[in-house]
């Protein structure tokens, strides 16, 4: 009796040796792997240098981008000479200053000397009465005579207003001889090519580029990944001669590699197994194979010997004849188990070498009547051959057809040479199949046969119409047998081939 | 002059009652117990029987050497290898295969059809029935009436083809093989005809033949 905890013992120490090795989360990679080949660790720093991208290099770009435009504006701006609204209140002021309010002609000459300094500003002159004297160019939104009224409503919608507008007293604050004023649009005033610093379509596009580029190369991360597991998956299908897949080379040392290399492992292990099966066959064929041989030796001394004496016919007894005939059987019989065994043997190891082909069974079925014809005349059988003329294509192995025939006359030899016929047919039916007819009018085969040990013969002949997609029906009787042989769908398929 | 046969066989028992066997059917017996010297003096012999299973050299490497150097002489293969590999093996080079035990008159009978096969010398006249033969001049003659019989070149082969391999059955396939040197093409009355018109020479009654004998549905056999 097996005690329990003997088998419990031995199941745990299974299940400890089947338990997958604990991965620790700190632990992120696979200690075969060196860090630095890991996927993760190349999927993280591709995360890391997109947010290194984020936040760094998006300012930075922006700053390279930025600062020659600003450069650029400030140049710009130098040449405008409307730019610096203080200059021009300055200059205006003291130029006005040094004017009177009698001298209407300087008056005059420092308006047109100024718009043809500043040609899109706007000048004008009021006198002391209040009467705008001088307009260049002309506009209508001012009054002739201007009115206290008028002249607080102009400097309230004047003041920090646009168009900028100066508005300077002719001889100084005191002098009461009219004003000059001088308007310019303020749109003159700054350059308006100039971009803000940060603005929301730069960093949007910029925004956009990075996390394209990071999509993108994920992308390219994870395709790869993919390809080479269906690389991997393809290795596993395709396979040499032997069954076996055939081994892949290893080019990245990282997880997938390491997969690589255990199935690479895998395969060497299964190429030394099936080496080593290989090899036992080959020994159990070589063993199998000298045992026939050492049995068949004797048999054939003593099968020789008997003929000797078989050659006294006169002086042997009847008894001493039939027993000598007897001997001759068993010897034979013997011979054919031996022989059938090997076979068996290869076949049900399938070493047995199998080459199926397009054959014509006519012509084989024909050949093979013939080499048995002198058999079934000794034994003064009746022989019906009805074979077509044209041929019959079956894919089969020629060698395997052959013994399958061979084996089906002898058994009809031995066990229904009694009905003194035979009938070989072949017929192609009507839906396209063809069929190989053998009929003998033996005892049939329910009656026990004095020849016992056909069994294993029987069993090698299935295998074989196994293996070659061949069908056997076998109607059997007191009156006779029938064996009808048929290509099964797979056989016909593979001929149209 | 007897046939000579070299027969390698290393089994004692097998080997001294087959080689009385052999000189009691009426050949010369060379009996040698490994192939290794044999291979020399080879071209003396009429038919090589080996055996596979010898000491030093195996049967099927003395047999392939032999038919290397010395295609013209048959050979059999006498063994207890029973296995189609081996059998595939030995008929790769080998005229036959017979597989031991063996029936001692098969055994005669296929050395008998290998030595007519391979006759270096054919036989001066060969009796069938009413028909004398005369292979080497290519001529048959009546019995009876001592007249010539003319055949056509065809005929003349189809029916030594049939002579060589007496009382074996042959198919339409293995004649046509045999005498054209071509695959049979299914269906070609070639054949047929050149027999029936053989058979109105040479046989007595063309409707029912003695000599060419057919064997309905498989082929035709010459008896001797």
């Amino acid at each position: 009796m097996i005690k329990i905890p003997f088998n419990r013992n031995k199941k745990n120490t299974l299940s400890e040796i089947q338990q997958p090795i604990k991965s620790r989360w700190w632990k992120f990679t696979d200690s075969r792997v060196r860090w630095r080949h890991s996927l993760l660790v190349k999927y993280l720093s591709l995360v890391v240098c997109a947010m290194l991208l984020f936040f760094f290099l998006m300012p930075l770009v922006t700053i390279i981008i930025g600062i020659p435009m600003y450069w650029n504006d400030q140049a710009k701006e130098k040449e405008n000479p409307y730019a610096n609204g203080q200059t021009l209140m300055t200059t205006w002021h003291a130029d006005t200053k040094k004017l009177k309010g009698d001298n209407e002609q300087a008056i005059e000459k420092h308006l047109v000397s100024w718009k043809a300094k500043l040609p899109k500003a706007t000048v004008f002159w009021v006198d002391a009465k209040g009467v705008t004297r001088k307009m260049l160019p002309e506009q209508k939104s001012l009054p002739k005579q201007w009115t206290a009224q008028d002249s607080i409503s102009f400097m309230k919608k004047s003041f920090e207003g646009d168009p900028f507008t100066v508005v300077s007293f002719i001889g100084g604050e005191n002098a009461k001889e009219g004003f000059v004023a001088i308007q310019i649009p303020r749109k003159l005033m700054t350059y308006d090519g100039q971009q803000p610093l940060y603005t929301s379509e730069y960093a949007f596009a910029i925004m956009m580029t990075l996390t394209l580029l990071f999509v993108l190369f994920s992308w390219r991360f994870f395709y790869r990944i993919q390809r080479r597991l269906r690389e991997l998956e393809r290795a596993m299908a395709m396979t040499d001669e032997h069954g076996i897949p055939i081994m892949i080379s290893v080019a990245k040392e990282d997880e997938i590699g390491q997969l690589q290399h255990s199935f690479n492992r895998m395969i060497s292990e299964l190429r030394a197994s099936r080496k080593r099966e290989q090899e036992e066959e080959e020994l159990r064929k070589q063993l199998i194979a000298n045992l026939s041989h050492d049995i068949r030796t004797p048999l054939t001394t003593i099968r020789t010997h008997v003929h000797t004496i078989q050659q006294e016919n006169d002086v042997l007894q009847e008894r001493s004849k039939t027993s000598l005939h007897v001997i001759v059987q068993k010897c034979e019989d013997l011979a054919h188990l031996v022989d059938n065994l090997l076979s068996y043997t290869l076949l049900s190891a399938k070493r047995y070498t199998f080459q199926p082909q397009a054959v014509d069974v006519v012509r084989l079925a024909r050949e093979s009547a013939a080499a048995w014809y002198p058999m079934w005349e000794k034994h003064q059988f009746e022989v019906e051959v009805n074979l077509p003329s044209a041929p019959i294509i079956w894919n089969v192995d020629q060698m395997w057809m052959k013994r399958i025939l061979d084996n089906v006359y002898q058994n009809v030899v031995r066990h229904a040479a009694s009905g003194r016929y035979i009938r070989i047919e072949m017929n192609e039916l009507p839906n396209g199949i063809s069929e190989l007819v053998i009929q003998d009018k033996g005892p049939g085969m329910k009656v026990a046969s004095s020849n016992k040990g056909a069994g294993i013969g029987l069993s090698i002949i299935e295998m074989m119409l196994k293996e070659m997609s061949l069908e056997q029906e076998v109607y059997s009787s007191s009156s006779g047998t029938t064996l009808v042989l048929t290509p099964k769908r797979g056989n016909i398929k593979n001929t149209n081939i | 002059m007897k046939p000579t046969i070299l027969y390698v066989e290393d089994d004692l028992e097998i080997g001294e009652w087959t080689n009385q066997f052999l000189k009691d059917k009426g050949y010369e017996v060379d009996w040698r117990k490994s192939g290794e010297n044999a291979l020399h003096e080879a071209d003396s012999y009429s038919l090589v029987i080996l055996d596979v299973m010898l000491p030093g050299l195996d049967g099927f490497t003395v047999g392939q050497r032999l038919k290397k150097s010395a295609p013209h002489i048959p050979v059999l293969m006498l063994s207890a290898r029973s296995s189609i590999d081996d059998k595939l093996q030995g008929l790769n080079f080998a005229d036959d295969y017979l597989t031991k035990p063996f029936h001692p008159d098969e055994l005669a009978a296929r050395i008998e059809i290998l030595l007519r096969r391979y006759e270096k010398e054919e036989e001066e006249c060969i009796t069938l029935h009413h028909i004398h033969m005369y292979p080497k001049q290519n001529r048959i003659v009546d019995s009876r009436t001592n007249e010539e019989l003319t055949l056509t070149g065809k005929q003349f082969h189809i029916f030594r083809y049939m002579i060589q391999n007496a009382n074996q059955i042959l198919t339409k396939e293995q004649i046509y093989e045999g005498v054209w040197g071509d695959p049979y093409i299914e269906g070609d009355k070639t054949l047929q005809v050149h027999i029936r018109y053989l058979r109105e020479k040479i046989e007595l009654d063309p409707s029912k033949p003695l000599i060419i004998e057919t064997i309905r549905g498989i082929g035709y056999r010459v008896r001797r």
